[in-house]
């Protein structure tokens, strides 16, 4: 069967992107975001810690490793990356609501490919690498 | 000691709560940690997503089991789906998913079940006041093993190497036949303040009936598409694991998208069923997935991987709407034996009833080396079938109610059941002509 080598994607061991500008920034934002939410929390109760581990930190802990992710080689991957960082991010104020920003995900896709294609989507984040 | 201290000054609650952080945030860390430290390549992060999502559907089964059979209960009766704490819920499915997995690089993974057995047994009875284990409990440990952690493992690890797709491709069915009728529609019927229940009733009318049956002929077709991208693509439905051709054959002969229009589908019946308007905004969520998403990815990555034979199958094969009749590329060749039940079929009802469909087949006398009395080869599509399989390949060639007989006849249970009726039709025919013969002699 005749496939090309590394289809559908590099065959390297995945390394995070640590020393990328545009991934810290994104990290930067998910640790403000999980910093936000907390104050916004206050005053704590340590009964409620696990309510904050999983509406305040799983999503915040999930966007700093998204933001960290390697960068995928097609364009409208990479805006869905950086995308999907940024709703997980906006995940932590959700609270129970959390639930219909999983559901909005296509949609947040969507948007991505619809970016992919004019000048913007392209300035911002290069072209097909 | 001054921990000891600090652990029972804790009121219940307090104490609930850091077992239930720590339980969610600990298997999360060392998820993490493992991440950096070994440096997975694609192929090994693709097993890592296979095993954590083939958990949460089957700890919530496990759970439903545990709940009914008396295994086990969580008393505390916040953030949780059907008594299932989500934290907890979580957290164990990436204990059991992406640690387990990436700890196949460090430790074979007999070693890992038995491992996370033994720690489960030792740490389930301290865990009060978070969970409750009642009698028999070992009982559920070991559905636990067999429902949720060796399936994943295996699919993980078949999924790494990159072995073996027709079975992925029953792990990556049932998988999603999980979130499909499970997992999905209770989330969504608990968040709109109703439960599994509401879908899972016996019908009460017409419209109920007709319903279910529409969607259970859904879910053929969706899994015939899941076997033909094991069997004749070799890959599997998640796009980090796809098949290495473009698939042309079985329901992708009809319609470009056939996984895609059948989830939204199925998942709009379901809306109907279950009378929820939260159904079917999944089913809009998953059309719009489908119909934007899904459909760069394709051309995004296969068209640019195979560019010609994508090309071919595009222009003749609509990605929304079901062509009446299959696009078949290249010839086929049919081996037929030269009498029996086989040939008696070919001659006096395939011929003259289906004449539309022999065209593009090369029919020839079948010879010792293609075993059974049928055999259906397309080389281009790499398609190879013998006995009732061959006979359901034959059935693609016609209209699409005909493809769809032929994808019922290939399910496994009911193809193996044909085989043998088959068998049993060709002893018959044996015995029948040998008494004629003898009749003739003796006359």
């Amino acid at each position: 069967m005749d496939f090309p080598a590394g289809y559908p994607y590099r065959l390297a061991p995945l390394v995070p992107a640590w020393s990328d500008g545009k991934s810290q920034t994104l990290a930067a934002l998910a640790c403000a975001a999980v910093v936000l939410a907390l104050w916004m929390r206050a005053p704590w109760s340590l009964a409620d810690v696990d309510t904050i581990a999983l509406q305040v930190v799983l999503p915040g802990s999930l966007a700093f490793v998204l933001a960290f992710a390697p960068s995928p080689r097609v364009l409208a991957n990479r805006i869905a990356k950086d995308l999907v960082t940024v709703w997980t991010t906006l995940a932590v104020f959700a609270g129970d609501r959390i639930v219909l920003m999983l559901v909005a995900i296509p949609a947040v896709l969507a948007v991505s490919i619809a970016l992919g294609h004019p000048r913007l989507g392209r300035s911002w984040w290069g072209s097909e690498l | 000691m001054v921990g000891k201290r600090a652990v029972i000054a804790l009121t219940p609650a307090e104490l609930l709560a850091i077992e239930r952080a720590a339980l969610l945030l600990g298997p999360l860390a060392l998820a993490a940690v493992m991440v950096i430290m070994l440096r997975p390549n694609p192929r090994e992060a693709t097993a890592a997503m296979v095993a954590f999502l083939w958990q949460l559907p089957a700890l919530y089964l496990l759970h439903l089991l545990s709940v009914s059979q008396g295994w086990w209960s969580f008393p505390d009766a916040r953030n949780e789906l059907s008594g299932l704490p989500i934290d907890v819920w979580i957290g164990w499915a990436i204990w059991w998913g992406p640690v387990a997995m990436l700890a196949t690089r460090l430790i074979s993974p007999v070693v890992i079940v038995i491992a996370a057995v033994t720690l489960d047994v030792v740490s389930m009875p301290l865990l009060t006041p978070l969970v409750q284990v009642h009698d028999g409990w070992w009982m559920g440990e070991a559905a636990a093993v067999m429902i949720c952690l060796a399936p994943a493992l295996t699919a993980a690890v078949l999924t790494r190497d990159d072995r073996l797709p027709a079975v992925r491709a029953v792990f990556h069915v049932l998988g999603w036949g999980g979130y499909l009728v499970l997992l999905i529609p209770a989330a969504v019927l608990s968040f709109e303040g109703g439960g599994l229940a509401d879908l899972w009733r016996l019908p009460t009318s017409p419209l109920d009936v007709a319903l279910a049956l529409a969607a259970s002929l859904l879910l053929f077709v969706g899994i015939a598409a899941t076997v033909e991208f094991a069997t004749i693509g070799q890959g599997t439905p998640i796009p980090f694991d796809p098949p290495k051709r473009v698939v042309t054959t079985g329901p992708y002969a009809f319609v470009a998208n056939p996984m895609q229009i059948i989830s939204a589908l199925v998942m709009l019946l379901f809306a109907g069923y279950a009378r929820s308007w939260g159904l079917a905004l999944i089913a809009v969520s998953f059309a719009m997935f489908d119909a934007i998403y899904a459909r760069w990815y394709n051309t995004g990555h296969i068209a640019h991987a195979m560019p010609e034979a994508w090309q071919r199958f595009s222009g003749e094969v609509p990605e929304w709407s079901f062509r009446w009749r299959p696009f078949v590329e290249g010839e086929a060749e049919v081996a037929i034996s030269r009498d029996g039940p086989a040939r008696w079929v070919w001659d006096r009802l395939w011929r003259r009833a289906c004449a539309g469909m022999t065209r593009g087949v090369h029919v020839r006398q079948r010879e010792a080396h293609d075993g059974l009395r049928l055999r259906y080869r397309r080389p281009n599509a790499g398609i190879d079938e013998k006995g009732m399989l061959a006979a359901a390949r034959l059935l693609e060639h016609g209209p699409l109610p005909l493809a769809v007989l032929g994808w019922v006849m290939r399910f496994p249970p009911i193809g193996a059941v044909l085989q043998v009726v088959s068998g049993l039709a060709v002893c018959w025919w044996r015995r029948e002509s040998s008494g004629q013969s003898r009749r003739r002699v003796d006359e």
